[in-house]
């Protein structure tokens, strides 16, 4: 059973609503999260490795709540499964508890592990024998590390081999009152997961759904410093399809964030997959487009950084979404992660160079 | 074994319900699918039913 909040699966490789087209490999996921499902498995397939189920479990399952019941059960199936050979757990931000509790399960029976609870002490997940990812990329590529025998790093940097100088290049067109990062997504996880490195690397970030409470914006509508908006949240879905089929909130938020002429920088996230927008890209490119303009009538630059989370074999193909973006001189990032690490350089940049 | 690993080891049957277009991606994988047409409940709300049709 499936349903709202739960909307990404891939069982016996039948890519069910929100999915990518993965190839088939020895990694096992069960994941209390859609997009963090998605990037974990199309960074699996980007690496060359594949998967052998992947289960969507909703985004609650590891609220005190709900606690964890549906991701003890798959976890358990994963421990079971023959095809099965690594198991990755995702969640968004889980109660400490129930994170604890599906833990001792991961222990009982050991097939390695790694697990993206994002949020979570990297310290307890060692604590119970597993290995603990830094981000959704960080996860895929322990991953399949793992499942080819080598050997497992840490991965928090950059894979781009020019990126001083497109900081360089970037910060140099930024004036002196531009400072700020707005992020607009798409995936909730992959908000998460921008906040919690956006926080460490340059302070206090606000949102509709954010790390913690006191950066909860007042208005939703209103971005305030560094921002990050979830669009597939609640708040703005009730009664309206998912931003990744129609991005309609998201168009109309860009051109209003470039009116503040403190922002410097625009990320977003495109999902690729079964179930998104057949043309993601090209729904946002015509406002992207108005979106400079806007800037550039008062002589400013809007560095506008994303990441494509999609394979070659979806159906919107990957290649041709990103080669959409580059000709509109948005920067494309292999990751979310990789985007956000660039945003922060830049806007750290900019701050040392005053 | 758990009802999952059965899950595992059959052919998938999946029934879809509301969104049309995820049956649709269902079919272009060959999966045997029903889909039964269904909306949220909108309390007769105009500017709802109007969004909701939009689902189609």
């Amino acid at each position: 059973m499936m349903g709202p909040d739960c909307g990404t699966a891939i069982i016996n490789h039948v890519a069910l609503a929100f999915s990518n087209v993965i190839r088939k490999g020895p990694i096992g996921i069960v994941g209390a999260s859609g997009t963090g499902i998605q990037e974990v498995t199309v960074m699996i397939d980007k690496l060359g490795s594949g998967i052998s189920q992947a289960i969507g479990t909703g985004g609650r399952d590891l609220k005190a709540k709900v606690g964890g019941i549906m991701m003890i059960e798959g976890l358990k199936a994963l421990q079971n499964d023959p095809l099965t050979e690594v198991i990755v757990l995702i969640s968004k931000p889980p109660d400490k508890e129930v994170a604890r509790k599906v833990l001792s399960i991961l222990k009982e029976r050991q097939k390695p592990s790694v697990v993206y609870f994002a949020g979570g002490d990297p310290e307890v997940i060692k604590e119970y024998g597993s290995v603990p990812g830094l981000s959704l990329e960080d996860t895929a590529r322990k991953a399949v590390a793992i499942a080819k025998g080598m050997s497992i790093k840490d991965f928090t940097g950059f894979t781009v081999t020019n990126i001083n100088k497109i900081i360089q290049e970037e910060t140099k067109k930024l004036n002196k009152k531009q400072r700020y990062i707005r992020g607009l997504y798409t995936g909730g996880t992959l908000c998460d997961e921008a906040m919690i490195i956006l926080s460490a690397l340059v302070g206090d970030i606000y949102s509709n759904i954010p790390l913690k409470p006191e950066g909860k914006l007042s208005d939703i509508n209103k971005s305030y410093r560094h921002s990050l908006i979830d669009f597939g949240d609640d708040e703005f879905t009730r009664g309206k399809p998912h931003p990744m089929i129609d991005p309609y909130v998201r168009q109309e938020r860009i051109l209003s964030e470039v009116k503040d002429r403190e922002i410097a920088i625009i990320l977003m996230d495109f999902v690729l997959g079964f179930g998104s927008n057949s043309d993601p890209v090209g729904e946002m490119i015509p406002y992207i487009k108005k979106a400079r303009k806007i800037a550039a009538k008062d002589g400013r630059h809007i560095c506008m950084i994303s990441s494509v989370c999609g394979t070659e074999a979806d159906p919107q193909s990957l290649i041709g979404q990103e080669k959409k973006l580059k000709e509109e001189g948005v920067i494309v990032m292999p990751s979310n992660a990789q985007a956000v690490r660039l945003a922060a350089a830049i806007v750290l940049s900019r701050r040392n160079s005053q | 074994m758990t009802r999952i690993n059965e899950l595992f080891q059959e052919e998938l049957k999946i029934i879809n319900m509301g969104l049309e277009s995820f049956n649709e991606n269902l079919k272009k994988q060959n999966v045997k699918t029903v889909q039964v047409d269904w909306k949220p409940p909108t309390r007769r709300n105009k500017k709802m039913l109007s969004l909701l049709d939009k689902l189609k």
